[in-house]
């Protein structure tokens, strides 16, 4: 297991230094980063010339890449190109948002999914699993946009009519939200709507995955021998059934995850969240590659983290699978 | 097995529901304590220098210019008048140019110290130093020397810089604090020193940065309110619903259609004026426009075919009501001096067609309809076909390309759509000269014409039309140079006539700025200036 | 028959599909003596598992239901006691061993694991440590080398044969009064079957269980039945000791079977089949299900119209029924062809 592991990760390796090169390629010839100064009216010729000498902005890419690779290794990321600012403290701080975000999400999803997709398996056919099968079709259509721009205007109508905020619908946290647990609350408060947003689709596949898992171990075999033992339904259904039809939905779920830690932008543009996601789109809109790298380095590094750890929980919950 | 896995279903909708219920059963509307008004914004300041490369953006100076405020600004009516300064600079000689500022007594930063005109020599110093990652060096650099006494500083130019008044009157900065600093690294999350309305007080970015009440300042009435908090939000439909919610009081909302649903509500209000932005379209003289558009006659025909009113009518009338079409590329609508040189091109399509026809162009509509596909060729120049450019993802934009194509199509000329992201647009087509029609908006200042030359002069910084009219650069050039402002527009307004007959670009419209306030909130007032609408915060109550 | 430990009577067991009722089990009764070893036997479809697994209550309800019959295990009614005293039953006092241990054992589990489960949910009392020993011991006693050991693996780490093994190991724990054998060898290869049937005859004699062996495979029928019941589309067509019916067949079902069986001793050239398909159960033919293939009906009316009833033709010291209604043509047939057989 251990050589196994050793070995995925110096694949990873290689991906991963790979891809920072030709992302850093797109980026450096995607567009001029000093494009808008260049057009705008009075602006001082010796600070431009001190960005590019700063930057290497004058020198070919793979110079720049090295560039790069000495400053994020050696000065944790490095700084923004125009404003000359450190780059990891505020990737810190929208790495945290957003992993908060999307841990509540993925966490709620699994749970209600895996209650509606055992319960749908178990009464197959029934008005629950009739209804439950439209929600998904119906969660997975939905663009996510519309559906947090609906909650939205569907939150403002109640206030119009009522006079109450049952949910804030932007940002973070409200204007005073307090200190300790008050705090934890507000920002509770404000995740609801972009949690929501996310489940849905979420909840969609998983559930729809959990109930074909468990309606192919019900009908098994196996199962049928739990019974002829004598056990009850109720461990029936949990120890033999529900824990292996949990198999393949645990391995999406972390494939699922790694790639959710790199953000969700139309989320968290949508509900002005500062997260990853509108990090990334922020930073490629500015053409300036050292924050894209940063981001990418991150996201690329947690989904290959997640990525093994999928296969090594599947080999861990499945005997049958041995990595050697 | 039923129980079971219902559990952790009934757990979830325990939580959700304690979310719900806990604050939502104490909570309001989101406003905090009295007296915070809260303002909406689209975009967050990268940092609080506004004077570093990579901000000078108006988001900034929203916050900063009640920080460090100005000797003198540009009131809502556009008009300079002195804040920190007891009067405007005073002229004192024109050869060398030598003008004197001085401050009020009353006038201190917030930590007592009182603002003196060493602070006005070092912020022309901070500025001028090479080292520093300054915007824009642009009139700092005509100073020769700063000499000062007290509260008073006489500033002496290398040579004559027109705009003198407006940099003389630019703020402070407070010499105890920046003496010694590195001002790339100065100021860049927090600031601990204000000569304004207000001082800095929080920053969570990526969500809100709040100021409180300054109550040293003294050289305007103090600041009434506690607190104003700028909130970012990101998304326009989100910023909409955040006004109407009551999550924030004030918004200055692009030109967007959800504007006039605030229009019809009583419980806000909707300020809009026509500001100092104004959208046109250039015309490309250079060897890689289109041959056709070097013949004046073409240009004609291309500016009395396009219905301008129409135009303005169908973006802005719903929401900002009639705006009068541009017909001035030096002066605005509602500016003093203001010569509306290109109303004689007077929208009609049968008169485009007889121009066009008169030249001896052929294979063109004999007479104006909406269904028209055939397209002119004029002698030695070719089909009339033309690139049309401008920025992608703008829907009013899109919406401006589209009447246009239609109203030149009724007559005979062609439109090709070339939309392209704004940094592709404006860092590469734009100054390589690669394009036939260019739609764009140039976002300028009361004293922008005085330095008209850089657009309209031969071989201007941003002539990009490579259009050359010798007679009026010389009179924008030496418009530059002319302390005069009388008669700094009497030779503008020469200029403007002798290019509403060459055409070297169309003006289209100004483009309204909005303000919308909930009425809880008294005070705020649309200002078209770059001061920002945050001029008379001072002013401002809330219920 | 001394009191016979499970006693089926007019057993009908029915499922609802798209394409109809199927009519699976149809009127079935026979009993099960203790101790000894019945076989049932028949072709695929003829309702010979389902009509154990029914009684049992292991078929789905729906799309299964049982409109009628009665199943009496010492003196209780199977089909209609509640469903908590039937699971106290089942793996308990009655077992079962199914097909395809591969994918009858749970694959997550280890095999200690399945079986010390089987102990400790009949048995609340013990303590873990003492479930895994007594599974040892039954690894032991079917045959598992190593059983310490390999009592911890998992079932894809053990053969085919081992992984029977461990099932009857796992259906013997509870010491069973009746054993039921689904198909117990067919998912094995010869050789192995050989070793499994050694396995069953050691389980009987541990636990003295009576055994009920549905297999469609003659000569595993013939090693360890002492009595046979045959099943021809959900009905019991003949039903005697298995002597009788492999020299002595009264049915045309059944002496087809036997005249199909591949022999040591006689010289064929080819493989002798009944001819036709196993019928529809959703609209089975009329009358008796096997006219269509029968070689002695010879379009007989009767044979069209009524349905045979199952009656006797032996004698009591040796019972032996038959459903047919020319039964007595058969007579000297039977004798006659089996001769040499022993």
């Amino acid at each position: 297991m251990l050589q196994y592991v050793i070995r995925r990760l110096l694949y990873s390796a290689v991906v991963l230094v790979l891809a920072s090169f030709l992302v850093f390629m797109f980026v450096t010839v995607s567009g001029d980063p000093l494009a808008a100064l260049k057009i705008t009216p009075n602006v001082s010729e010796e600070t431009v010339q001190n960005i590019i000498e700063r930057k290497h902005l004058d020198e070919p890419v793979p110079v720049r890449y090295y560039e790069w690779v000495k400053d994020a290794l050696t000065n944790k990321f490095g700084t923004t190109l125009l404003t000359d600012e450190p780059i990891l403290p505020d990737l810190w701080r929208v790495m945290k948002n957003t992993l908060q975000l999307v841990l509540v999400a993925e966490l709620l999803a699994i749970l209600i999914a895996v209650g509606i997709g055992v319960y749908s398996a178990l009464r197959q056919y029934s008005v629950f699993d009739y209804s439950m099968t439209t929600f998904s079709f119906l969660g997975l259509a939905t663009p996510v946009f519309w559906l947090a721009l609906m909650l939205q205007v569907a939150v403002v109508q109640i206030y119009l009519a009522t006079g109450r905020n049952v949910f804030p619908i932007a940002n973070l946290n409200s204007v005073d939200p307090g200190e300790g647990l008050s705090f934890v609350i507000d920002r509770a408060h404000h995740l609801v709507l972009p949690v929501i947003v996310l489940m849905v689709a979420n909840i969609a596949t998983y559930s729809r995955y959990m109930r074909a898992s468990m309606l192919e171990v019900v009908n098994s075999d196996y199962v049928r021998t739990a019974r002829a033992k004598g056990l009850a339904e109720s461990r029936v259904t949990m120890k033999h059934a529900f824990r292996n039809a949990l198999i393949p939905l645990v391995t999406l779920v972390a494939l699922n995850f790694g790639t959710l830690l790199g953000g969700v932008v139309v989320t968290e543009t949508v509900f002005s969240l500062d997260g990853m996601g509108l990090y990334f789109v922020n930073a490629l809109g500015t053409n300036d590659p050292y924050p894209v790298m940063a981001w990418l380095m991150i996201t690329a590094t947690m989904i290959i983290i997640f990525n093994l750890v999928a296969d090594i929980t599947y080999g861990l919950l499945d005997p049958r699978v041995r990595y050697d | 097995m039923r129980k079971r896995s219902l559990l952790p279903l009934i757990g979830v909708v325990a939580i959700v529901a304690s979310l719900v219920v806990g604050p939502a059963a104490t909570a309001g509307p989101e406003v905090a304590k009295a007296g915070t008004v809260v303002f909406i914004h689209d975009q967050e300041p990268p940092n609080l220098n506004n004077d570093l490369v990579g901000n000078g953006l108006y988001a900034t100076s929203l916050v900063m210019n009640r920080i460090l405020e100005s000797g003198a600004y540009y009131n809502a009516q556009a008009r300079l008048v002195p804040v920190l300064l007891t009067g405007l600079p005073k002229l004192i000689k024109t050869r060398p140019l030598t003008a004197e500022l001085e401050y009020k007594a009353n006038a201190v930063w917030s930590d007592g110290r009182p603002i003196t005109g060493a602070d006005f020599r070092t912020a022309w110093r901070t500025y001028i130093n090479p080292a520093h990652n300054v915007r824009s060096r642009t009139g700092w650099e005509d100073i020769q020397r700063v000499n000062v006494k007290g509260k008073k500083a006489t500033v002496i130019f290398k040579k004559t810089y027109a705009p003198w008044q407006e940099l003389l009157s630019a703020s402070p900065l407070p010499t105890h604090k920046v003496q010694g600093q590195n001002y790339n690294q100065l100021w860049l999350n927090s600031i601990d020193v204000s000569s304004g309305a207000w001082r800095f007080q929080s920053w969570q970015k990526g969500v809100q940065l709040t100021v409180v009440k300054n109550p040293r300042f003294k050289a305007l009435p103090t600041m009434k309110l506690d607190r104003v908090v700028f909130r970012y939000i990101l998304d326009t439909n989100a910023r909409f619903q955040a006004l109407k919610s009551g999550e924030g009081q004030v918004m200055e909302p692009q030109a967007q259609l959800q504007i006039a649903d605030f229009r019809n509500d009583s419980n806000f209000e909707v300020q809009s004026l026509a500001g100092f932005s104004y959208e046109h379209v250039d015309i490309q003289f250079g060897p890689q426009g289109h041959a056709a558009l070097k013949q004046p006659y073409i240009r004609q025909a291309l500016i009395t075919g396009m219905n301008r009113a129409q135009i303005s009518g169908a973006l802005y009338g719903t929401i900002a009501g009639r705006l009068p079409v541009l017909n001035s590329l030096i002066f605005k609508t509602f500016e003093n001096g203001y010569t509306p040189h290109f109303s004689a091109w007077k929208f009609n399509q049968a008169k485009v067609i007889s121009i066009l026809k008169g030249k001896g162009c052929t294979g063109g509509p004999d007479r104006p309809s909406a269904g028209n596909n055939s397209i002119f060729s004029c002698p030695g120049v070719g089909r009339l076909s033309f690139r049309f450019a401008t920025t992608t993802g703008n829907q009013l934009r899109a919406l401006t390309f589209e009447i246009i194509q239609r109203q030149l199509k009724s007559v005979g000329i062609e439109l090709l759509p070339r939309f392209q992201v704004a940094g592709t647009l404006f860092g590469t087509t734009l100054p390589s000269g690669d394009w036939d029609l260019l739609m764009f908006t140039w976002v300028q200042s009361p004293a922008s014409k005085i330095t008209s030359k850089d657009i309209y002069s031969c071989g201007g910084e941003l002539n990009y039309m490579k259009y050359c009219n010798r007679k009026a650069t010389k009179l924008m050039d030496a418009t530059a140079q002319e302390l005069n402002p009388a008669k700094r527009q009497t030779m503008l307004n020469q200029a403007n006539a002798l290019m509403a007959k060459d055409i070297p670009s169309i003006p289209m419209f100004v483009r309204p700025e909005f303000l919308i306030r909930n009425k809880k909130v008294t005070g705020p007032k649309a200002n078209p200036t770059l001061t920002g609408d945050t001029w008379n915060a001072h002013v401002w109550t809330t219920k | 028959m001394a009191q016979p430990i499970l006693e089926i009577r007019d057993l009908t067991v029915e499922f609802d599909t798209e394409d109809g009722v199927v009519r699976a089990v149809t009127g079935v009764s026979y009993d099960l003596a203790p101790g000894e070893v019945l076989g049932i036997v028949g072709e695929s479809g003829s309702g010979k598992s389902v009509s154990m697994l029914s009684v049992l209550g292991l078929i789905p309800k729906p799309p299964g239901r049982i409109p009628s019959g009665h199943a009496t295990f010492e003196g209780e009614d199977l089909l209609t006691m509640s469903s908590s005293r039937l699971r106290d039953l089942r793996g308990g006092r009655i077992a079962m061993i199914f097909q395809d241990p591969m994918t009858s054992l749970n694959p997550v589990l280890t095999i200690g694991d399945q079986i010390s489960e089987a102990i400790l949910v009949h048995n609340s009392g013990t303590s873990d440590d003492d479930a895994r020993k007594r599974t040892v011991e039954l690894l032991e006693l079917v045959g598992v080398p190593f059983a310490e050991r390999r009592v911890d693996q998992y079932p894809h780490e053990f053969s085919g044969g081992m992984r029977q093994r461990a099932m009857i190991a796992m259906a013997i724990a509870n010491d069973p009064a009746v054993l039921i054998a689904d198909e117990p060898t067919t998912a094995l290869d010869v050789t192995i079957q050989a070793q499994i049937v050694e396995v069953l005859k050691a389980a009987q004699r541990e636990t003295h269980a009576a055994i009920v062996l549905i297999t469609h495979d003659l000569g595993l029928v013939a090693e360890l039945a002492d009595r046979v019941v045959v099943m021809y589309a959900g009905r019991v067509v003949e039903l005697a000791d298995v002597f009788t019916i492999f020299n002595e067949p009264r049915h045309p079902y059944t002496i087809g079977l036997m005249n199909s069986l591949a022999r040591l001793d006689a010289d064929l050239d080819r493989l002798e089949p009944i001819p036709g398909q196993p019928p529809s159960l959703i609209t089975p033919p009329p009358g008796c299900a096997f006219h269509p293939r029968c070689a002695i009906s010879q379009g007989r009316a009767i044979c069209r119209t009524e349905v045979p009833p199952l009656k006797a033709v032996g004698v009591q010291e040796a019972p032996h029924d038959s459903a047919c209604h020319f039964a007595d043509e058969l007579a000297n047939l039977g004798a006659a062809r089996a001769g040499t057989a022993s």
